[in-house]
């Protein structure tokens, strides 16, 4: 019932946000000193059972965002500023010990890469098994049932088979469902995948993207989707966030913010893919309409806008200032002086 | 002798392995199972399956990196099927090669430049200088700015990698690029921009291209022929236009519904 109030979008539930991030900043910072600003003042709320997706290019901050909300930086990344509140705890202020049992337990991350996240002498149902025997107590003979009982969750047979097999035995949409099984095996309230289907082919990236759709159905896990390609988020995702060089440039439900983005860089974005609705109209072999350029270095930005130096429907003022994020239809806003900013 | 030789030529192609032992391994149907097909000068042909369909193992043998079990294969009338390792070196700059991941086929400590300029090293064309000066007139031409040259691969995104691979591809003059999956591995707005450099390429210096990938609509956009691979064999070929509008293969409606723009999936697809 939760996750139906999710499915439409724009209802606002009673109930407290299961994620609620606020004003996050990350920085990373070198060696020598020198500070590169990854994530400005990011915002946003994730309900339970929701399925978010976040939408920009490489380089934009999509995986340092994910990596930040599970305390996960790599050397050199700091949370600047910002709160993290999941499931009403903050957990900027939690001990590592703390985390340790938040990650993989209550928020479960998804690697893009399903043949290097597992170990390769290993059965992957031991493997499944060990993320079980982190977070709980079970004998050895329980711990082996539950295996099973997970991947028989994301696998529609033989999953006694795929319990014995080892990573190279399996295909890359079996090892994806396998990482998967490991994710969801405590049943965490909050699923973050970052990538999850680059590197499979078109049919087996839509069985694992339906198998997203049937757990937050069945488990009502809600879920951050990361992608750079605005199709794969829209097969999915209840509500979207586009992130541009760190900023959060447009907020909204899915279906609206894709179908008619508000901010020129959605825009543009989706009119360089062939067969998106625009370009549709574009006769074969012609010129795609791609954005120009490639994103700015965050370490020499100017006062302006971030996109402005790509944008086409650039205003004088775009240079001023960064614009603030307005909201010109209900639950859906965008950063652009074109709406007021 | 006035007769246009179409740039590729393959007739009836077999590829099979000998099978590994193994789980899953035994009893394998041939990778290429009797594969013609031809590419006329100026030309795209799009090459569209799954993994597995055997697109990339046909083209090892079309790029004569692999020897077909059976089958012929012709580069510009020259029956390259029946030459030896030797006389095949000298003609190997007819053709060339860019992957998905064009870093693992490249010198991380060469300079863009270098990497460039490889291929007229290895083939002892012109002196040392005009070596480097075309390796700075391909990159300018790829997209590159003149800076570019100097330096090191690591300072590049994915995007500017593949214009590097494309650069050092047409250093010999090529007349056919085969690109594996070129494409999917970059973002959509730079999948966007490579694949204008492609059309451009074409339009300026007429050269053919053998595009492999998985995504159909985006074949459809840059081909003039398509032809759909499964388990080995083409299921179905026609020009862009018939095969994105009148899909007759059931692998062909799979791949444009996989690929087509924006739609949603429900739980109860799964496993369909």
């Amino acid at each position: 019932m939760i996750a139906d109030a999710a499915l439409n979008g724009c209802v606002r539930p009673l109930m407290p946000a299961l994620l609620e991030v606020r004003d996050l900043c990350v920085d990373y910072g070198d060696r020598s000193g020198h500070i590169r600003p990854a994530l400005d003042s990011i915002s946003f709320d994730i309900q339970h059972g929701e399925i978010l997706g976040i939408l920009g290019e490489s380089g934009c901050g999509k995986s340092t965002l994910a990596l930040a909300l599970l305390g996960l930086l790599p050397s050199g990344g700091i949370v600047r500023r910002g709160n993290i509140k999941f499931d009403g705890r903050e957990l900027r202020d939690q001990t590592e010990r703390e985390m340790e049992s938040v990650r993989g337990a209550r928020i479960s991350l998804i690697f893009q890469e399903p043949s290097i996240a597992l170990h390769p002498m290993i059965r992957v149902g031991e493997q499944v098994a060990r993320v079980l025997n982190a977070h709980e107590t079970l004998d050895r003979r329980k711990r082996h049932e539950k295996a099973v009982s997970v991947l028989g969750e994301v696998f529609s047979s033989e999953s006694e088979r795929i319990y014995s097999s080892y990573p190279h035995q399996l295909s890359g949409g079996q090892r994806q469902r396998v990482l998967i099984a490991q994710a969801i095996a405590c049943r965490p309230a909050l699923l973050i995948a970052d990538e999850p289907t680059a590197s499979l082919d078109s049919s087996t990236q839509s069985e694992i993207l339906t198998l997203f759709a049937a757990l937050r159905q069945k488990l009502g896990i809600a879920l951050i989707l990361i992608s750079h390609n605005p199709a794969i988020i829209s097969q999915l995702a209840d509500r979207i966030l586009v992130l541009y060089a760190g900023r959060v440039v447009e907020e909204g439900p899915a279906v609206a913010a894709l179908r008619s983005p508000l901010h020129p860089y959605p825009r543009a974005l989706l009119r360089a893919i062939p067969g998106s609705s625009e370009v549709a109209l574009l006769t074969h072999k012609t010129k795609l309409p791609a954005i120009e350029g490639a994103p700015p270095d965050l370490s020499a930005l100017n006062h302006g806008c971030r996109f402005e130096p790509r944008c086409i429907d650039r205003m004088p003022e775009c240079t001023d200032r960064e614009p603030l994020p307005v909201e010109p239809e209900e639950n859906h806003k965008v950063a652009c002086f074109k709406y007021g900013g | 002798m006035n007769e246009v030789h179409p740039i590729l030529e393959v007739e009836a192609l077999v590829k099979c392995y000998a099978s590994r032992r193994g789980a899953g391994h035994s009893g394998r149907a041939n990778a290429v199972d009797g594969v013609s097909l031809s590419i006329a000068p100026a030309t795209t042909l799009a090459l569209v399956g799954e993994s597995g369909s055997g697109k990339s193992t046909l083209a090892f043998c079309v790029a004569c990196l692999e020897k077909p079990t059976s089958g012929r294969i012709w580069w510009n009338g020259l029956e390259v099927s029946l030459l030896t390792e030797k006389d095949l070196r000298p003609n190997r700059s007819r053709v060339q090669m860019i992957f998905q991941d064009p870093a693992s086929a490249m010198n991380p400590r060469w300079t863009a430049s270098q990497i460039v300029a490889e291929p007229l090293v290895i083939q002892n064309q012109l002196t040392r200088r005009d070596q480097f000066e075309h390796a700075q007139l391909l990159l300018e031409r790829v997209g590159l700015p003149a800076s570019a040259g100097a330096r090191r691969l690591a300072e590049f995104s994915g995007g500017q990698r593949q214009r590097i691979a494309i650069a050092r591809a047409l250093a010999l003059g090529s007349k056919l690029l085969i690109l594996d999956e070129a494409l999917s591995a970059l973002d959509c707005s730079v999948q966007a921009q490579i694949a204008n450099l492609l059309l451009d390429l074409q339009e300026s210096s007429g050269i053919s291209l053998l595009f492999i990938t998985h995504d159909l609509v985006m074949a459809a956009h840059l081909a003039d022929q398509v032809a759909v691979m499964d388990r080995g064999r083409i299921v179905e070929a026609g020009t862009a236009d018939e095969v994105i509008r009148h899909p007759e293969h059931e692998q062909t409606r799979m791949l444009l519904a996989a690929s087509s723009g924006l739609g949603r999936v429900t739980p109860e697809s799964r496993d369909a």
